[in-house]
């Protein structure tokens, strides 16, 4: 508790003084760190394998900045708004890709429909701005201003983790560890494991969509890269390289994956490489990522 | 709506069509017998056509057909060996494993190659039109087809009436019967997965000629490959022969008619058929 | 009566699982259901628990009938299972596995803004005791020997506040006097908790020492329903078991 109180503080301190390019680094690390933590509700809690993530980090994006450009409505306004679609559509997808209750077709469906989404953005130029995406969103007010939209970020990230640490430590997220460990005795505990599903689903989507308004705002627009396969697999791999179940794994997930493809993508050209060998690494090496130790999937006795 | 244009089109789509069979056909019996689903198989793909791309300039396009898929699979046979440490565990894993591969087989190729889009010609033999029916065609779609067809004959003889076929066949429905019966396992599993890498490679030598080689395409050739598998089935080589076929006139006849709303159709049927019959068209209940 | 099945039938392709099986329980009864290997007595609990769908005939628990209805549903209403192989939730501790059926007993599903470690602390810890496990508390379920994975199970149905308990071997793989403790702790909770069990047995000791009626089933129907004593000295058991189990 003190140490992420001591983070925060650091995190601020930092936005004070860095010079701009690395704030806005700070701050794309603060984003997609939500973002793999909103992905890490479903994977590392409760055990599901939804390999189309991004779609909810590209809707919030582009509910967001559809609505800014149609219908030139205030971003204060714009902002729940936004979320609340892709709150719904979040509903409406889970509702789909659950229905078989089979791990598989779950994982292939919302893979599925992360594809379509993807796209139906890039050739709906006329709506969406198709490959070139929707720009010129500016931000408002004081939030133009990098350091301020930093803190503007870190506000917001520490109350969604605030709320997900909530969450995550209630007796819901305790009854999501027994999906996660053996669905079928939870359901003969008396829990509707489809609507359990899908509310631990449209959680997980509610804060990839925030994360998508914000990455939006700091973008300044909303961009098919917010939405494609590899930003999926790239979300997975940050909760992977993390820790998948400790609550800040994806959280230094992020920050490696981020910081490092920025940072080489300059010095070096290659970096999907370099990410594709820590993956494997990790994945080979280092189940629990790197804060797993001491957690243990598949222990033998009481199998599904 | 001219017939020439249309008939080409529909000869497009089956070329197109039996490469993506190959493919992933290389994938489902990867999956089959072991349980792994390979996401770099469209990496793989692309790696075929730029060797092949080096090879053709060295030497030409036939010793590139033949070359070319051997150093894919050589690639594979290494992959597989990474991947042994994850054997039976979740699919999360191998997924992510694989998909790492895949980046790096990207990064390697933009490394060794380069950034841009590059090409290949098809062979002085090939490429020019032969006449079928009273039709132009252009030769090389028909030799796409006729090797695609001769090695879809070959993988059906070899899974009825050959050893290693049969091996195979057995791997899938009883892995530790096979390992009873004195059979090298992992041998066989090493030589299955390089196998269904190999299938790739080729796929990758013969749509050289066609495509413009751009490493990035990779994921989009794994997503073809993943809808074909999901609505064919994923273990049933007939249903993948089906829907790759279907998929393939799909997206010939539909760039040609559609042109805005084509590429939503393999992501649309995709959902459609795992909204209803989840294990593919032809597949068995049971996955 | 608190549970009363009418004609079940289950077909497993041309396999007659179930046959035309109706049986009445009685509320607070003991009752043993007994037969050689394949005689259809899992699939009964499974039927009746709906974890496999009847191919024909009706359930009914305490007058309403709950044919059909989602396994999560009749769980709730008040029937609870143990399974051949114990289902627990391996990587987490004893203490959570009894924690998650509170939490479902008492509606707290849904409760995201409690404390998870708190809720129920009591309760889950009585439960622990109450089938021996209290010295287990924290150690995780798959790590747990095979009695004690039993008792487990027992505690998290327990905790549910069933009215009636299926229980599918309960005394199988463990030693006699474990199997003893473990039965009679369940028959004790009959009385404490005006609770029904109905359980799977091969071990006739057990049978014959706790059970108050015995159904004896082979080839998926149900041949005889009747006393211990009775059914130890019936003829037809005897042919059916071919004198080997039957004492």
């Amino acid at each position: 508790m003190g140490l992420a109180v001591g983070a925060i503080a650091a995190l601020f301190v930092l936005g004070l003084f860095l010079p701009a390019h690395w704030t806005q680094l700070l701050t794309r690390v603060l984003i997609m760190a939500l973002f793999a933590t909103s992905l890490n509700i479903q994977v590392g809690y409760a055990g599901m394998l939804p390999l189309g993530h991004s779609m909810f980090l590209g809707l919030g994006a582009y509910s967001f900045c559809l609505l800014l450009v149609k219908t030139g409505m205030p971003q204060i306004l714009a902002f729940p708004l936004a979320l609340l679609i892709s709150t719904a559509m979040s509903v409406i997808i889970g509702y789909f890709c659950l229905k078989s209750n089979e791990p598989m077709t779950f994982g292939l469906l919302h893979l599925a429909f992360n594809i379509l989404l993807s796209t139906l953005i890039n050739k709906w130029i006329t709506f969406t701005g198709g490959e070139v995406g929707i720009t010129g969103i500016s931000r408002p007010g004081m939030l133009a201003d990098t350091t301020y939209f930093f803190f503007f970020v870190l506000a917001w990230f520490v109350v969604c983790y605030i709320v997900i640490g909530i969450v995550v430590s209630s007796p819901f997220a305790k009854a999501a560890h027994g999906l996660r460990e053996n669905e079928e005795r939870l359901r003969f505990l008396g829990i509707n494991i489809a609507r359990f599903q899908l509310v631990i689903f449209t959680i997980s989507g509610f804060f990839a969509a925030i994360a998508g308004i914000l990455l939006s705002m700091l973008d300044k627009g909303a961009f098919p890269a917010y939405i494609t396969l590899t930003k999926s697999a790239e979300a997975l791999m940050m909760c992977l390289i993390g820790g998948m179940f400790s609550f800040f794994g994806p959280t230094i997930g992020a920050a490696i994956v981020v910081v490092f493809g920025t940072v080489t993508s300059i010095y070096i050209s290659q970096w999907q490489g370099l990410l594709g060998v820590i993956i494997l690494a990790c994945v080979i090496g280092l189940r629990g990522g790197i804060l797993g130790r001491g957690r243990k999937i598949g222990v033998s006795g009481g199998g599904s | 709506m001219d017939l020439v244009v249309l008939m080409r089109q529909i000869v497009m789509g089956i070329s197109s069509g039996m490469v993506t069979f190959l493919m992933a056909a290389g994938v489902s019996i990867v999956m089959s017998g072991m349980a792994i689903i390979n996401f770099g198989q469209g990496a793989f793909f692309m790696l075929g056509a730029f060797i092949c791309f080096s090879l053709v300039h060295v030497l030409n396009f036939w010793w590139a057909l033949l070359l070319a898929p051997l150093v894919v699979a050589a690639l594979g046979g290494l992959t597989e060996f990474l991947l042994r440490p994850l054997y039976g565990k979740s699919m999360l894993y191998q997924l992510l494993a694989t998909m790492g591969v895949a980046f790096i087989i990207i990064d390697g190729i933009q490394t060794i190659w380069g950034k841009s889009i590059n090409t290949v010609l098809p062979p002085e033999a090939l490429s020019s039109t032969v006449v079928l029916l009273g039709l132009d065609f252009p030769t090389y779609y028909i030799f796409i087809i006729i090797i695609s067809g001769l090695l879809a004959l070959g993988l059906w003889l070899m899974f009825e009436k050959t050893k290693l076929g049969m091996l195979f066949r057995a791997i899938t429905t009883d892995r530790p019967m096979v390992s009873n019966l004195g059979v090298d396992v992992a041998r066989l599993f090493s030589i299955m997965f390089m196998f269904g890498v190999w299938l790739s490679g080729v796929a990758g030598v013969l749509m050289a000629p066609i495509i413009g080689l751009d490493a990035q395409m990779s994921m989009q050739v794994l997503f073809t490959i993943m809808t074909v598998l999901v609505i064919g089935g994923l273990k049933s080589m007939r249903g993948v022969l089906f829907s790759a076929l279907i998929v393939g006139q799909a997206n010939a006849l539909g760039s040609m008619l559609l042109p805005w709303f084509y590429t939503l159709i393999p992501a649309a049927l995709m959902i459609i058929v795992l909204l209803v019959k989840p294990q593919g068209l032809f597949g068995k209940p049971g996955d | 009566m608190i549970l009363r099945t009418l004609n079940l039938d289950k077909y497993f392709g041309s396999l007659h699982a179930v046959d035309n099986v109706s049986l009445d329980i009685e509320e607070g009864e003991v009752r043993a259901i007994i037969g050689p290997n394949g005689a259809g007595k899992s699939t009964l609990l499974d039927l009746v628990s709906n974890r496999t769908r009847s191919s024909s005939g009706r359930v009914f628990f305490r007058d309403s009938e709950i044919t059909g209805l989602p396994p999560h549903k009749i769980a709730s209403r008040g029937i609870g299972r143990c399974f051949q192989v114990s289902k627990l939730f391996p990587g987490l501790t004893a203490f959570d596995n009894v924690q998650i059926a509170c939490i479902s007993r008492s509606d707290k599903t849904y409760d995201m803004f409690s404390s998870g470690d708190e809720t129920y602390r009591e309760d889950v810890l009585r439960h622990l005791e109450s089938v021996g496990l209290a010295g287990m508390v924290d150690d995780l379920a798959g790590y747990l020997s095979y009695g004690d994975q039993r008792r487990l199970e027992i505690a998290i149905t327990l905790a549910m506040k069933p009215a009636l308990l299926l229980l599918d071997e309960p005394t199988a793989g463990v030693s006699r006097a474990e199997g003893h403790d473990l039965m009679r702790l369940v028959k004790g909770l009959v009385a404490d908790q005006s609770l029904t069990i109905i359980f799977i047995e091969h071990d006739m000791d057990m049978v014959f020492k706790y059970a108050d009626k015995v159904s004896v089933m082979h080839l998926g129907r149900l041949m005889i329903t009747d006393t211990p004593e009775e059914i130890r000295n019936n003829e037809l058991v005897r042919n059916i078991y071919l004198g080997d189990k039957a004492t």
